[in-house]
């Protein structure tokens, strides 16, 4: 009997002493020793006439991602005239950029595609999902592993997705034939940039997109200030694979030519955070980790994102390069916008005292 | 945003990079965010090796055009 109550204690002195352990286990990992991300596959394909077209859905929570979804559902419901048999125009959504609740469908369609779309209804948005976070917040064990570890509430939402829709689906999964380039955006705490999920991006941070789970991102992009924690990233720029990842010749040219910061700010910011994630030469802030909360707190709309596809001679996605070389010639951006716009009474309010209005 | 105008002249089919990145063909009208960038062809045997180009207030009617030989 006493050693039964022995080994008994001596099983929870090691659950204790385990879960004790602060070091966060960072769910972003390093890349291979001078490889960079691969780039999207193509989205341009052989048709220049065929439609391009660009999404961008808006943060919203749940009224974001459902009204993402209906966006999708008509989008399948339309065609185009393509040489031979028409063409859906969401087989023809090629870029997604998203925010917060529209993450939520921007990585379900781009990990199914448009043959499994009901089942982001019924799995995940026809559920009561804060009323399975609370009851979680209210198991024990969830509550000793809040207090005693390094398990934060955006765990549980990033577990929730995870175990609720995306099953242990990596950005890798998002590598089938013909599916879009997703684009899911949140917002770096230290410099307050947009920080977008993309293999440009993790090439500046040296860490393997391929291998991070799709819940990280949606729910690092959905990590509203104060009720969730912030996801956190490592930057293993700052460790063992400094200026090893090959494609960052823009940054250079673009901050050691004297007139970009004159004539494009946002260009010229953009390869400055690039460059500070890098650990570049006089980077103008340390990043040794990242601090990821809701996009929204950026670009509620997603937008930058998209603009930064469709515009930069640097982007991945070659868009750029495709309209000017007369691949691409019919170009649709779509932005949904969940933002409600009731009447909420302020301007009708004469005056605020302290925390009451009269 | 705005869009500026570059043409490239080159007696040749040649790719045109802006630092670095293909951003369109020689001559023909490339399209491009306003900044400053340096200009290169693809391949080599092109003079001069690059070119700085400010691109700024341009129309489609009047493209800033940067000749290589």
């Amino acid at each position: 009997m006493r050693a039964v109550i022995a080994r008994g204690l001596l099983a929870l002195f090691a659950i204790v002493a385990a879960s004790c352990e602060t070091i966060p286990d960072y769910p972003n990992k390093p890349l291979a020793a001078g490889a960079a991300n691969p780039p999207p596959a193509d989205l341009i394909g052989s048709d220049p006439g065929a439609p391009l077209i660009l999404i961008a859905f808006s943060g919203g929570g749940s009224r974001a991602a459902a009204l993402g979804l209906g966006v999708l559902y008509e989008l399948g419901a339309h065609t185009y005239p393509a040489s031979g048999t028409p063409v859906a125009l969401i087989d023809r959504v090629k870029v997604v950029s998203s925010v917060s609740g529209g993450s939520v469908v921007a990585a379900w369609f781009g990990l199914v595609g448009s043959t499994r779309l009901d089942e982001l209804k019924t799995d995940f948005l026809q559920r009561d999902n804060m009323k399975t976070l609370e009851w979680e917040a209210a198991d024990p064990l969830t509550l000793a592993r809040l207090s005693l570890s390094s398990y934060t509430r955006i765990d549980a939402l990033r577990d929730l997705l995870d175990s609720e829709l995306f099953h242990g689906a990596h950005f890798a999964d998002l590598r089938r034939p013909g599916a879009p380039l997703v684009v899911m955006n949140a917002t770096d705490m230290e410099s307050g940039e947009v920080f977008a999920f993309t293999p440009q991006r993790f090439d500046d941070l040296c860490s393997d997109l391929d291998q991070l789970p799709l819940s990280v991102a949606v729910a690092a992009s959905a990590a509203f200030p104060v009720a969730l924690s912030p996801m956190s990233l490592r930057n293993y720029s700052y460790e063992d694979c400094k200026g090893a990842v090959p494609g960052g010749g823009w940054i250079a040219a673009e901050l050691t030519l004297p007139l970009p910061r004159y004539i494009n700010l946002e260009e010229f910011k953009r390869a400055r955070y690039a460059n500070a994630l890098r650990n570049g030469t006089d980077a103008y802030r340390n990043e040794h980790y990242l601090h990821l909360l809701d996009g929204g707190l950026v670009d509620n709309q997603g937008v930058q994102s998209l603009t930064e596809v469709l515009a930069s001679p640097h982007s991945p996605a070659r868009i750029l390069d495709a309209i000017n070389s007369g691949h691409a010639r019919r170009i649709v951006v779509i932005a949904v916008n969940a933002r409600s716009d009731k009447d909420n009474g302020v301007g009708e309010t004469r005056r605020f005292r302290n925390c009451s209005k009269s | 945003m705005s869009v500026e105008y570059l043409l490239v002249v080159y007696n040749g089919d040649r790719d045109v990079l802006a630092d670095g990145d293909r951003v369109g063909v020689t001559n023909h009208t490339i399209l491009l965010a306003p900044d400053e960038y340096i200009v290169t062809l693809s391949g080599d045997g092109y003079a001069p090796a690059s070119a700085d180009v400010v691109l700024a207030g341009t129309s489609i009617m009047r493209p800033k055009v940067v000749v290589f030989t």
